[in-house]
């Protein structure tokens, strides 16, 4: 097409005239076809090369040392079972172990007490009881917990499970109960008429669970195995508090097929009942998990209750109702005894070519076998099915009255596959490492490496791998009923790589980098299946002769729905949607830039919480980050910012912009709330200005796999002076880096645990040029200068490769890379980081902390209104509630990480992480600001490049910085104080 | 119109009301114009150089100081110095570079015919339509070993040391260049491509006749003075792009730019008006901004109109 229009381009010129413009137009011709092949050159280069950075090759990944700071240490489950394979099933009676018999020597933080007239053992967190039990038999035991969640509004139980001292398998170090909540019946509307969503309530009660695997891998309840005589189990509580009636050790339960309990319904007698029951899935009874959302369903006109001028909660679930172990319950009255079918109105529409999976509790039992793994398929609409399989709809006997119905989320049949894959993901890492070993990170790709010659016994096992990946395909293909398809071409594309890199094993080289990207891919992979969304519209009890309902509206209605939604979408005013019609004293104005989520999210819980109990109105606004200083100028500002960078604030108040809050009578006890020096950056001579709303602080980020590989001691990684001395060089030979980023905060960490600070007492000099910042100064441009650590790098990526298997990092990375790097899962932690030795052998770790805060403007008429907002907004309740709503809608990569202390243990983190980020907390900084700060920042930066990167004097550089920021803070204290020099 | 103008001016006051109220329609009609001008373009103009003369904290009334102002810049002020030579060494090198490369290449897109053209047209424009496409040389200047440009020095041993671009005081100024001028095909180069078809077919038939030996003949005596009001445009666009050029520069190479080597007029502005909320000092600024814009484009319309003598 292109060269033929060029051809006509020639053709249409002739004449002798042309004949020098046709020249001319070769000769530019040749040139634009020059340009583009270079611009085309460079573009693709940069693709390679932009490539090369994401998947830069990892360094050695297996032998993890049996260490507990680099390893979990603990088998699998699946070989937990495989060691006792053959072992007896307990099947007698079940062995109940009231819970104050416990142990009183070995048990820590227990007291008693009573909840709904049982008496309870009480565990706080790390706190740590201990039952003794008398095992009748050898066998395997299910263990079975009578627990109470004692209300506390915060996230799920979590402990470790002990036998006799030990964790007996890596899944039982980290079990999880759940709490129960209901959504509140009564129903709220706004002023137009729209449905408001009201807070979820918790509603605990004794509950029954038998301790199961919180991945779901294992979808059956964990099996322990007990040898015949005395025995202890400890429950080791990590986070919230564990309320314990009684330990009952039961006999795994075999489950009736179908088939068994259709003959038996048969043997009985039982006739098909005769009337029909519907009940709204919005109107559920319980469940799990404060963040399964009531959602508003406007595709279909058949979904019940619906309306096409306002917003009706008319569904549960969806996205917010995906994480194995999610349940929602609800109550039926069964009208009259028989036989029902169980119909489903639902919605799966995100797991495309992939089903969810769900397993079925009635009354608390599951009625069969199949009911373990039921089945809803992928459409992208609305389905309404009955449970059943392929011939039949499987049918319940339920007596009249009223009964519970309970779906939970699971892996379902997925549960082996799933941790197949995983098993099949760790030997392909393997398999890569031992690759490495030979080639190195950067393998050369014209040399043959004689990879037969060198490392046989990797090809046999590629061509295991292959093998199980091959037999992986054929058994996923068969859940989910189709070939070829999407949800399998990661894996054929690996076993198609590792095919080609055996036939050719000198192509193993020029392969690798492809060959880890399927890796990651194939860890992306395993994660989204791991998720199981399932929204649903109504449930209802059935008969043969009623059938399922309809399950989308028809032709006319959809239309007829549509049209209404459009023609009402001029009415609707969408900016005050959620805005109640109350009675208020006063309105204040909240302004908020971080985004449309997040002021969702505020105007919710201001609605659900903080009008209806203070009355003052918030009317919460989206707005651009810049526009708060010209409307403050214009007068036309807010009342309340919220989200404010961290030195700002100090900037408003030395121009009376915002209002003292250490002047309100309650600031010490509001205060309290937050981690201390949080609130540093908003303090001016004696004075506060914002509350703090968010705070973030490095951590030390290592590799456990690598650096238990190079014999990198833990305590090597105490101070600086070890790192620098033994890691470094042992990283650098391995080609390996060290990342820390030469920011002014990493400075001022190092300036701390030195002893220095950035200005002198009164704030009126900077303190750069003292001993104890130019220590500082030095032990970090050494490490560049010196050590060659990189200047600049891409923190995530390098990581994951296994590049820089150590670096410093905001906590919030934590979040990043378990969102991104799914595939490095377990095999990386994070610790605090180095500091400096004393004379007397103590570690001074301190950090600096990046804060947001939230202020009153000055200009605000309603002062008192808008401290009464901003300390609501800022207590625990209401941080933690945000934070997981945030989390809910916005998925683990955007972790909340609030200033509040209450809200910030209420996070769901892993149990190392959590142990690490409260060893940290302890030592942290704030930056202070004050009048001209702004010219610390800077003037480091230009400082730590001079003696980086063009090798000037440390010493002169520092001082000369220090000289010049002493000059600007001068200058704007006259300004500011009038003070003379 | 323009010609009845000219031959009656107003003398008297009388004859000027009449005058204003003879046209009133014509007034009236410029009047919604006229008044979003003055609101928007000459009013911050007007305001700036009065707040030029005052000490002006933002926040708090301002204080009349007289020329303290400029006394300061003058002669108290090594920054004003750094961003008054880092601004005209930007300009006088990327300014003309970019010039001439947006009619180079506005000619030589030229030459093709329609439907190639205003392809290529577009091609060529793209870049300046996505303003954020400018972050592509973070990556390109990446201080990352596996940063674009440092990756192929590498990979060819050029270098053995990734180059900190954007942060080493010693490259800058190159990259920022580099930059500018691949920023420079923009605007202008869309008006020289309309003017290349202003011109009239006849003239170059007139110039053949008249003894025209070569192109660029052809080009100096007939394309450029016939091409003279888009080449005026090209002129004042390529200005203030390389004025404008600072937001670019502060996206990359960051704010403040290490050791103020690339610190302009405008991001001293920023910095004394956004950060140190000094107005009155930068509206000061401001104005002599003005001026030498004000200043350089008369210059170069001069220069401009010697253009095919």
């Amino acid at each position: 097409m292109f060269t033929e229009s060029l051809r006509t381009t020639f053709s249409w010129q002739n004449g002798d005239a042309e004949m020098l413009r046709k020249n001319k137009f070769k000769m530019f011709f040749a040139l634009f076809l020059a340009i583009c092949v270079l611009t085309q050159s460079i573009t693709g280069f940069a693709a390679t090369v932009s490539k090369s950075a994401e998947d830069t090759e990892a360094h050695t990944t297996t032998n993890v040392k049996d260490n507990d700071f680099y390893s979990t240490a603990y088998i699998s489950y699946q070989e937990y079972l495989m060691q006792y394979e053959g072992g007896e099933v307990y099947a007698g009676t079940d062995i109940v172990i009231l819970a104050d018999s416990y142990d009183k020597s070995s048990s820590v933080e227990v007291q008693t007490d009573t909840y709904d007239g049982r008496d309870a053992v009480v565990v706080t967190e790390n706190g740590q009881l201990t039952l003794q039990v008398e095992v009748p038999e050898s066998g395997f035991y299910n263990i079975l917990l009578d627990y109470y969640p004692i209300e506390d509004g915060t996230s799920s139980i979590k402990f470790g499970c002990y036998v006799d001292g030990e964790i007996p398998f890596q899944e039982a170090e980290s079990i999880s109960l759940k709490r129960i909540w209901k959504d509140s019946t009564e129903k709220d509307y706004d002023s137009q008429g729209n449905q408001i969503r009201l807070p979820s309530i918790e509603t605990p009660a004794w509950m029954s669970k038998k301790l199961t695997d919180s991945s779901g891998f294992s979808g059956e309840p964990l099996q322990f195995w007990l040898e015949k005589g005395e025995h202890t189990i400890s429950f080791s509580v990590f986070q919230n508090t564990l309320a314990i009636h009684q330990l009952i050790l039961t006999a795994p339960e075999q489950l009736p097929t179908y088939k068994d309990v259709s003959s038996e319904y048969e043997s009985n007698g039982y006739q098909d009942a005769t009337e029909v029951k519907r009940l709204e899935a919005e109107e559920a009874t319980a469940k799990s998990d404060r963040s399964i959302m009531i959602a508003s369903d406007r595709t279909s006109p058949v979904t019940m209750p619906y309306s096409g001028s306002t917003i009706v909660y008319n569904a549960i679930g969806g996205t917010t109702w995906k994480t194995v172990g999610e349940w929602v319950e609800w109550e039926i009255d069964v009208p009259e005894d028989g036989l029902y079918t169980l119909v489903f109105r639902f919605k799966q529409d995100t797991k495309s070519g992939d089903v969810s999976f769900r397993t079925l509790y009635i009354d608390g039992k599951i009625p069969f076998k199949e009911a373990e793994n039921l089945v809803f398929s992928y459409d992208g609409g609305w389905q309404t099915k009955a449970l059943g399989n392929k011939n039949e709809d499987y049918k319940f006997y339920l007596t009249s009255g009223l009964h519970t119905i309970r779906l939970e989320a699971t892996l379902g049949s997925y549960n082996e596959m799933l941790s197949r894959v995983s098993n099949a993901l760790t030997f392909l890492n393997d398999i890569y490492t031992d690759i490495v070993v030979v080639t190195g990170p950067n393998p050369d790709k014209e040399r043959d490496y004689q990879f037969e010659k060198t490392i046989p016994d990797v090809l046999e096992n590629m061509e295991s791998a292959t093998k199980e990946l091959k037999d992986i395909e054929v058994q996923l293909e068969k859940l989910t009923g189709e070939t070829g398809g999407e949800s399998t071409a990661v894996i054929r594309r690996l076993y198609i790589q590792l095919d080609e890199m055996l036939e050719e094993p000198e192509s193993i080289a020029k392969r690798l980098k492809n060959f880890m990207s399927d890796i990651t891919s194939l860890s992306t992979w395993i994660n989204a299946r791991r998720e199981q969304p399932l929204q649903l519209d109504y449930l209802m009890l059935s008969n043969e002769a009623t059938g399922t309902p309809k399950d989308k509206g028809g032709f006319f209605a959809t239309i007829k729905y549509y049209i209404t939604q459009f023609l009402y979408s001029f009415k609707m005013d969408y900016a005050n949607v959620g805005n109640k019609d109350v009675d208020v004293e006063e309105e204040i104005t909240v302004w908020i830039s971080s985004g449309r989520d997040q002021a969702d999210i505020i105007r919710q819980l201001v609605n659900e919480s903080f009008t209806p109990e203070y009355g003052i109105g918030v009317n919460v606004q989206l707005v651009t980050a810049g526009a708060l200083m010209p409307a403050t100028l214009a007068d036309v500002g807010p009342d309340v910012y919220l989200g404010m960078a961290q030195s700002d604030p100090v900037e408003y108040a030395l121009r009376h912009a915002v209002v003292d809050l250490s002047e309100f009578d309650d600031f010490e006890e509001v205060s309290e709330r937050f981690y201390s020096d949080s609130m540093t950056s908003f303090r001016l001579d004696d004075s506060t200005y914002a509350l703090p709303e968010t705070m973030s602080y490095p951590m030390l980020f290592y590799r456990k796999d690598i650096l238990g590989d190079l014999g990198v001691q833990e305590e090597d990684l105490v101070t600086w002076n070890s790192l620098l001395q033994t890691v470094l060089p042992e990283l650098d030979m391995n080609n390996l880096d060290f990342g820390i980023m030469p920011t002014v905060s990493s400075f001022g960490s190092l300036l701390y645990q030195n002893g220095g600070s950035f200005y002198n007492e009164n704030n009126t000099a900077s303190e750069f040029h003292t001993a104890e910042a130019i220590a500082a100064f030095e032990t970090l441009t050494t490490m560049y200068t010196d050590y060659g650590i990189p200047k600049s790098y891409d923190f995530a990526n390098r990581f994951r490769s296994g590049q820089m298997p150590l670096a410093v990092a905001d906590f919030t990375s934590y979040n990043q890379l378990s969102v991104f790097a799914p595939e490095i899962e377990g095999r990386w932690g994070m610790c605090p980081v180095p500091g400096v030795e004393d004379a007397f052998g103590n570690v001074d770790n301190t950090v600096m902390c990046t804060v947001t805060g939230s202020v009153i403007l000055s200009n605000s008429d309603a002062v008192e209104a808008s401290w009464e907002f901003i300390k609501w907004w800022t207590s625990g309740e209401t941080q933690a509630r945000y934070g997981s709503e945030l989390e809910t809608v916005m998925g683990t990569g955007a972790r909340y990480a609030s200033a509040n202390v209450e809200a910030m243990r209420s996070v769901e983190w892993d149990r190392g992480m959590k142990e690490a980020l409260e060893t940290q907390q302890l030592s942290i900084h704030g930056m202070p600001c004050i009048a001209g700060g702004y010219y610390t920042q800077r003037s480091f930066e230009f400082a730590f490049r001079d003696v980086a990167y063009n090798d000037k004097n440390l010493r002169e550089t520092i001082q000369d910085a220090s000289t010049s920021i002493t000059k600007e803070i001068e200058n704007k204290r006259k300004e500011f104080y009038g003070d003379e020099k | 119109m323009r010609e009845f103008l000219k031959e009656k001016k107003p003398t008297t006051k009388k004859r000027k009301t009449n005058f204003l109220w003879r046209y009133k329609a014509d007034y009236l009609f410029m009047l919604p114009y006229l008044v979003i001008f003055f609101l928007f373009q000459v009013m911050p103009v007007l305001v700036s150089i009065v707040l030029g003369f005052t000490n002006f904290n933002v926040f708090e009334p301002p204080e009349f100081i007289g020329l303290g102002n400029y006394f300061k810049m003058f002669l108290n002020d090594d920054l004003f110095m750094t961003a008054l030579a880092n601004t005209l060494v930007l300009t006088l090198i990327t300014g003309p570079i970019g010039f001439v490369l947006s009619f180079g290449v506005a000619w030589m897109v030229n030459e093709f015919n329609p439907k190639l053209r205003s392809f290529l047209t577009f091609l060529f424009y793209a870049p300046s339509l996505s303003g954020g496409l400018s972050a592509i040389w973070l990556i390109i200047f990446s201080g990352d070993q596996y940063g674009v440009l440092n990756g192929i020095l590498m990979s060819l041993s050029v270098i053995f040391e990734p180059i900190q671009w954007l942060t080493d005081t010693d490259y800058m100024m190159g990259a920022a260049i580099v930059i500018a001028i691949w920023m420079s095909l923009g605007t202008s180069f869309l008006a020289f491509v309309a003017g290349f078809r202003t011109v009239d077919e006849k003239l170059y038939e007139a110039g053949a006749i008249d003894g025209i030996k070569n192109r660029f003949q052809e080009l100096w005596y007939i394309t450029l003075p016939s091409m003279r009001p888009q080449l005026m445009f090209g002129v004042v666009m390529s200005i203030t792009s390389t004025f404008s050029i600072s937001t670019t520069i502060t996206q990359i190479f960051g704010f403040p730019s290490t050791g103020y080597r690339l610190y302009t007029l405008v991001h001293m502005l920023q910095d004394y008006g956004g950060q140190r909320f000094e107005m009155g000092y930068a509206s000061a600024i401001a104005t002599i901004l003005f001026i030498i814009m004000i200043s350089l484009n008369q210059a170069l319309k001069k220069l401009l109109a010697k253009v095919g003598q």
